[in-house]
C-alpha cells in the first residue's frame, strides 16, 4: 500500500494534487495573539484528499476545526505550514473561485437587498452576462424554494430557512464545479432538511463536488460517500461511511411477512448454531415520519416553497 | 540624494508605493481587473450607506443654515448674501466629510464583522477590486449628497437673492439715501448679488513716499509711517570657520535721509528729533520677530546733521552689533530678513539698492581688523507701517506723499465695459476724531504706471470714496491696461483718515460667468476633498477598528493643518528658550535644543500629511470669485499623491489580511 492510501482510506493511490478536488498536505492553522505568540493549534497537520465527484463529509464537534479548514481552502485564512489545493490550484487564487460555490455557516449576505438583488449581485461579481442572468436567477429561486412573494422581500425581513435558501443559491449562481457548504440543514425544517439532502445528491449526479462541513451526523450519513471526524484539530478517522459504520460481528436478515410462529422457529434455529439472537421490529426514523404525515396533508406534493418568516 | 529626486521627493515617493504595492506585488490583479465587478461592488456600498441613511443628514442641515442664515446680522444685503453662501457650502463641507469619514471608515470593518465580506472574497473578485469598488461607491454617496446640497443651495440662495434684491429697490427708492450707500447698491440692483467674477489679484502691495511737485526720482520711505525689510542668506560657514574665530558682527546701514519738505513747525520747545533705525530681525520663513531691538547693542549712533538738509550718514556706519549668540541662532536658521523701521515724520530715508549689509570683523594679524560684507540676496521691499487693517496709507503731510503700489502681472486682456475696466477696492479706514464729527468722506486717488510702456497715467486720476471694510467699485480707461504688467498707485487724498491696506485690497474684475457654474466647480472641489477623506478612512480601517480608524483619518486630514497654525518656524527653539529659561544660558541652551529637535521631529511627520489647503474655495465662492479650472489641479494633485498610494497601501493589507474574524 502506498503513502496516499495510507493517508487517504478509499482513495486511489494514483491521485495526484492536480487531479483531487481537494488536496491538502500537513495542512496546519495556528491561531496567535496580538504579539504573535502561538494561541491556538486549530488545525494540526491535516492529510486530506477528495476526489472529483464525491460528496465529502467533514465531521466533528464545535472547535474540531472543520470551519478552519474550510476557510483554509477558500484562503479566507492562511496557513501556518504546509499546503493546500483545491481544483488543482493553490488555495487562495482568486481565478479559481468562479469554479467553486460556498454556503456559510450562517447566511452572511447583504441584508438590505432583497432575493433576486442578492443573486444579481453575487451574478455581476462572476460577469455573467445579464441576459444570462434574467434565465438563471428565477431558475435558482425556484430550485431553493423562494417564491415570486419572498423575492422581493428584504433579507432582513427572512426567516432563517429563507435565508439558508438565498445563501445556498448565491453559492450555485455560477453552477459550480465544487460546492462546500457549511453546516447547510442549521435553520431549515425536516422538509427543508431533506430537500437539501436531495439536491446534494442531486448535484453528485451532475458530477459536481460537495464538501459537507456538519455535526449533524444524520444528515452526513444520508449524503456523504466518504467522511473525516476531526477532534482538536487533528484527524481522527477517515473513510466511506459504509465501511466506517458496518459492524462486522453482527448480521442483520430482513424479512416481511412472517407470522410470529415463523418467527419463533428462526430465533430457534439461529441459537441452535450457537449464535445470540434478537429479534425486533424496525422503526422509522422521525424525519421520515414528518414528511409522510406533512405530504399527506399537502395531498403528496413533494416540495414546498418558502415564503413566510 | 539627487538634486531632482529631492526636489519632486512626494511623487518619486507615491509612485514607488504606486509601482510596487499594486504593478508589481498586484501585477496578476491588475491584469484581472473588471470594471463591472468593482461597480457592482461600488454600487452595494452605495446601497449600504444610503439603507443606513445618511442622507437624512441633508434634511437637518439645510433646517441649519435656513435658521442661522435667518439669525445672522448683516451690514447690508450683498453681506447677507455672502454670508448665506458661506453657510450653504459650510454646511455642504461639513455634512459629507463626516459621513464620508464615517462611511468610509466603519464599511469594512463591518463587512468582516458581519462577515458579508466571506461570500465576496469567495467570489472572483480580487482585493483591488474590494478596494476600488469601495472608494467608487463611498465617492457616489458623497456625489449624491453633494448633488442634494447643491440644487438646496441654488434654490435657497436664488431665493434669498430674489428677496434682497426686492430690498435693495426699495431702498433705492427713498429720496434720503446717502449718495455713496446709493452709488454702492446700485452697482447690486444692476450687477445682482449672485454673480461670480473672474479676479486678478496684485502679486505684491509696496509703500514708499514721494516729494509732491518734485522730479527727484528716488526711493524714499517716510518715518514713522513706512519701513523697509532686506532679505539675507547666510550658512554656518559664518560661524564655523576657524578663520573667522573671534569674529563680532554687525549690520551697517547706508541710508541718506532728508528733511521733509514742507516741515510743520513744532511746539515750542520741543527739539528736532534726530533721525534713527531701529532694528528688528525677523525669521525668513515665518516672518516672526526673532531678535527685538533690544536684544542687539547699538554700534554707533547717527551723528550727522539733519538740518543740513541731504546728508549722507557717513563712516562711521551707524549702525548695531549682532551679539554671538544670536548670530549662531540666525546661521542655524539661514534666511533672516532685517526690518529697518525709520523714526519721525520729519525725515524721508532713501533707500538704495544696499542699505544695509552684515559685516563680520574680524581682528587680524597685525593688529587690524578684517571687515568682509554679506549684502542683502535681492533689493529692499519697502512696506507701510503695518496697523490693525493692514499696511497703514498716511495722507500727504510735510510735502511727502505716501504712495501705495499695488503690482498685478500677467494679467490677461480683461473685459471693458464702456471703454473701462472695472476694479474692486476695499480697505479699512481709521479716522481721527476730528474727521468722524464732521463726516468727511475718505477719498482715495486712483493711478495707473504701465510697467512695460514706462508710462505713468497720472494727469486724471480717478477718485473714489471708501468706507471701512466695504467694497468700492472703480473703473479705468481700458487704455492704461494695455500691458499685463502694471502698478495701480494709490494715494490717501483725505488728511484726517489712515488707511489699512493688504495686498488683495485692489482686485481687478476680468469676466463673469453665471454663478451656478461656479457652484458646481465648488461642489466639484468639496466631492475631490470628499474622496480624500473617504480614502483616508478606508485605509486606516484597513487595519483598525473603526473608532480608532476615525481618529487617526482626522489626525491624518488635519495635522499638517493644525501644524501649520502653530506657526513654529525656525528658532521657534529659541523662542521658548528665550521666554522660559532667558536669564539662564545652560537652561537655554538644553531648551532651545530640545525644543527644535521636537519641532524638527514633527515638521518631518506633517510634510508627509496631506495638505488640505488647496480645497478651500468658500471665502471664494463668498465674495463671487470664479475659481479657475486650474483650481482644480491642486486638489487633485494632492489626491494623486496621497490618495493614490493609500489606495495601494490599502490593498497591499488588505490582501495580506485574514478576513475572518
Amino acid at each position: 500500500m502506498t503513502a496516499a492510501t495510507e493517508l487517504n482510506p478509499g482513495v486511489s493511490d494514483s491521485i495526484n494534487p492536480t487531479d483531487a478536488a481537494v488536496y491538502t498536505r500537513q495542512l496546519t492553522k495556528i491561531y496567535s495573539d496580538f504579539w504573535g505568540r502561538p494561541k491556538v493549534r486549530a488545525l494540526d497537520s491535516l492529510d486530506l484528499t477528495i476526489q472529483r465527484g464525491e460528496v465529502f463529509g467533514l465531521l466533528g464537534p464545535n472547535g474540531s476545526g472543520k470551519s478552519t479548514t474550510i476557510k483554509l481552502l477558500l484562503g479566507l485564512i492562511f496557513p501556518t505550514s504546509g499546503e493546500a489545493y483545491i481544483l488543482g490550484k493553490k488555495c487562495g487564487a482568486t481565478d479559481i473561485n468562479s469554479r467553486i460555490g460556498f454556503l456559510p455557516e450562517e447566511s452572511y449576505l447583504y441584508r438590505f437587498l432583497n432575493g433576486e438583488e442578492t443573486l444579481y449581485f453575487y451574478g455581476r461579481l462572476f460577469k455573467i452576462p445579464h441576459r444570462d442572468l434574467k434565465k438563471r436567477v428565477p431558475l435558482l429561486l425556484d430550485t431553493v424554494g423562494l417564491d415570486a412573494k419572498a423575492r422581493k422581500r428584504k433579507l432582513r425581513e427572512y426567516s432563517k430557512g429563507m435565508a439558508r435558501r438565498i445563501g445556498l443559491a448565491q453559492a450555485l449562481i455560477n453552477d459550480p464545479e465544487l460546492i462546500l457548504l457549511d453546516e447547510p440543514t442549521t435553520g431549515l425544517d425536516p422538509i427543508g432538511t431533506r430537500e437539501m439532502k436531495d439536491l446534494i445528491l442531486s448535484l453528485k449526479q451532475q458530477g459536481k463536488t460537495v464538501i459537507l462541513c456538519s455535526h449533524l451526523l444524520a444528515d452526513v450519513q444520508d449524503v456523504c460517500d466518504r467522511i473525516t471526524i476531526l477532534f482538536r484539530g487533528k484527524r481522527q478517522t477517515l473513510g466511506h461511511v459504509k465501511d466506517l459504520l458496518q459492524v462486522k460481528d453482527i448480521t442483520q436478515i430482513e424479512a416481511q411477512g412472517l407470522t410470529p410462529v415463523q418467527i419463533q422457529e428462526l430465533r430457534d434455529y439461529i441459537r441452535r448454531m450457537g449464535a445470540q439472537v434478537q429479534i425486533t421490529h424496525p422503526t422509522t426514523t422521525l424525519e421520515d415520519l414528518f414528511i409522510k404525515i406533512v405530504r399527506d396533508q399537502t395531498g403528496g406534493v413533494g416540495s414546498y416553497t418558502s415564503s413566510d418568516a | 540624494m539627487p538634486e531632482f529626486i529631492a526636489a519632486n521627493f512626494a511623487w518619486f515617493l507615491a509612485s514607488l508605493i504606486i509601482l510596487v504595492g499594486v504593478f508589481l506585488y498586484g501585477f496578476a490583479d491588475i491584469t484581472r481587473l473588471s470594471v463591472g465587478r468593482v461597480w457592482a461592488i461600488g454600487g452595494v456600498c452605495f446601497r449600504d450607506a444610503i439603507r443606513r441613511k445618511v442622507l437624512w443628514v441633508t434634511p437637518l442641515a439645510m433646517l441649519g443654515v435656513v435658521v442661522v442664515s435667518m439669525l445672522q446680522h448683516p451690514v447690508d444685503q450683498p453681506d447677507a448674501i455672502r454670508q448665506t453662501i458661506k453657510f450653504c457650502f459650510f454646511a455642504s463641507g461639513l455634512v459629507v466629510t463626516i459621513i464620508a469619514l464615517i462611511v468610509a471608515a466603519t464599511n469594512l470593518p463591518r463587512d468582516i464583522e458581519s462577515r458579508v465580506v466571506f461570500t465576496i472574497v469567495t467570489k472572483p473578485v480580487t482585493r483591488l477590486e474590494i478596494v476600488l469598488g469601495k472608494i467608487v461607491g463611498f465617492a457616489r454617496v458623497s456625489a449624491a449628497m453633494l448633488l442634494i446640497m447643491g440644487l438646496f443651495t441654488w434654490g435657497y440662495l436664488h431665493l434669498r437673492a430674489w428677496y434682497l434684491g426686492k430690498q435693495i429697490s426699495w431702498t433705492l427708492a427713498s429720496p434720503q439715501l446717502d449718495p455713496a450707500q446709493r452709488e454702492w447698491l446700485q452697482h447690486f440692483e444692476d450687477e445682482g448679488l449672485l454673480f461670480s467674477q473672474t479676479i486678478y489679484t496684485p502679486v505684491r502691495l509696496a509703500q514708499y513716499s514721494d516729494i509732491q511737485n518734485s522730479s527727484i526720482s528716488k526711493l524714499f520711505i517716510l518715518g514713522g509711517a513706512q519701513d523697509a525689510i532686506a532679505t539675507f542668506v547666510i550658512d554656518r560657514s559664518i560661524i564655523d570657520d576657524p578663520s573667522l574665530a573671534g569674529s563680532t558682527y554687525r549690520l551697517v546701514y547706508r541710508i541718506p535721509y532728508q528733511s521733509a519738505p514742507k516741515l510743520s513747525p513744532l511746539p515750542a520747545g520741543v527739539p528736532e528729533p534726530h533721525p534713527s533705525i531701529t532694528t528688528v530681525i525677523l525669521n525668513g520663513q515665518a516672518d516672526q520677530t526673532l531678535v527685538s531691538p533690544q536684544q542687539l547693542t547699538r554700534a554707533v549712533a547717527g551723528t550727522s546733521d539733519p538740518s543740513a538738509g541731504i546728508a549722507r550718514l557717513d563712516l562711521p556706519n551707524p549702525g548695531v552689533d549682532i551679539p554671538t549668540g544670536i548670530m549662531s541662532q540666525l546661521a542655524n536658521i539661514g534666511t533672516f530678513t532685517v526690518q529697518m523701521i525709520p523714526s519721525s515724520e520729519r525725515y524721508l530715508y532713501e533707500i538704495t539698492s544696499d542699505p544695509v549689509a552684515l559685516q563680520v570683523i574680524t581682528p587680524g594679524p597685525d593688529g587690524q581688523p578684517v571687515v568682509r560684507e554679506l549684502l542683502p540676496k535681492a533689493p529692499p521691499l519697502t512696506r507701510g507701517s503695518v496697523g490693525r487693517s493692514g499696511q497703514q496709507l498716511r495722507s500727504a503731510e510735510n510735502g511727502v506723499e505716501p504712495l501705495a503700489i499695488f503690482r498685478f502681472l500677467d494679467v490677461q486682456k480683461p473685459r471693458t465695459i464702456n471703454g473701462k475696466v472695472p476694479f474692486e477696492l476695499k480697505v479699512g479706514v481709521d479716522r481721527s476724531a476730528a474727521d468722524t464729527d464732521t463726516g468727511d468722506k475718505t477719498t482715495l486717488e486712483i493711478t495707473v504706471a504701465d510697467r512695460v510702456k514706462g508710462k505713468h497715467f497720472s494727469e486724471q486720476p480717478v477718485l473714489v470714496n471708501v468706507e471701512n471694510r466695504r467694497t468700492a467699485f472703480f473703473t479705468v480707461p481700458a487704455e492704461w491696461i494695455e500691458n499685463d504688467d502694471f502698478d495701480v498707485v494709490i494715494k490717501n487724498r483725505s488728511p484726517n483718515s489712515t488707511v489699512g491696506l493688504i495686498p488683495s485690497s485692489v482686485l481687478l474684475v476680468a469676466d463673469r460667468e453665471p454663478f451656478v457654474i461656479n457652484l458646481l466647480k465648488g461642489l466639484g472641489v468639496l466631492w475631490l476633498f470628499s474622496l480624500l477623506v473617504a480614502i483616508i478612512a478606508f485605509f486606516c480601517s484597513t487595519f483598525l477598528s473603526w473608532p480608532i480608524a476615525v481618529v487617526l483619518s482626522l489626525l491624518i486630514l488635519l495635522g499638517r493643518w493644525t501644524w501649520m497654525q502653530l506657526d513654529t518656524g525656525s528658532g521657534f527653539g529659541a523662542q521658548v528658550a528665550n521666554e522660559f529659561a532667558g536669564n539662564n544660558p545652560g537652561l537655554a541652551r538644553v531648551v532651545s535644543g530640545s525644543v527644535d529637535a521636537l519641532t524638527s521631529g514633527f515638521n518631518l511627520i506633517t510634510s508627509v500629511l496631506p495638505d488640505i489647503s488647496p480645497f478651500g474655495i468658500v471665502e471664494q465662492i463668498e465674495r463671487g470669485s470664479t475659481i479657475a479650472w486650474s483650481q482644480f489641479l491642486p486638489p487633485l494633485t494632492v489626491l494623486g499623491l496621497f490618495g493614490l498610494p493609500l489606495i495601494a497601501l490599502a490593498y497591499v493589507i488588505l490582501r495580506n489580511k485574514e478576513v475572518a474574524p
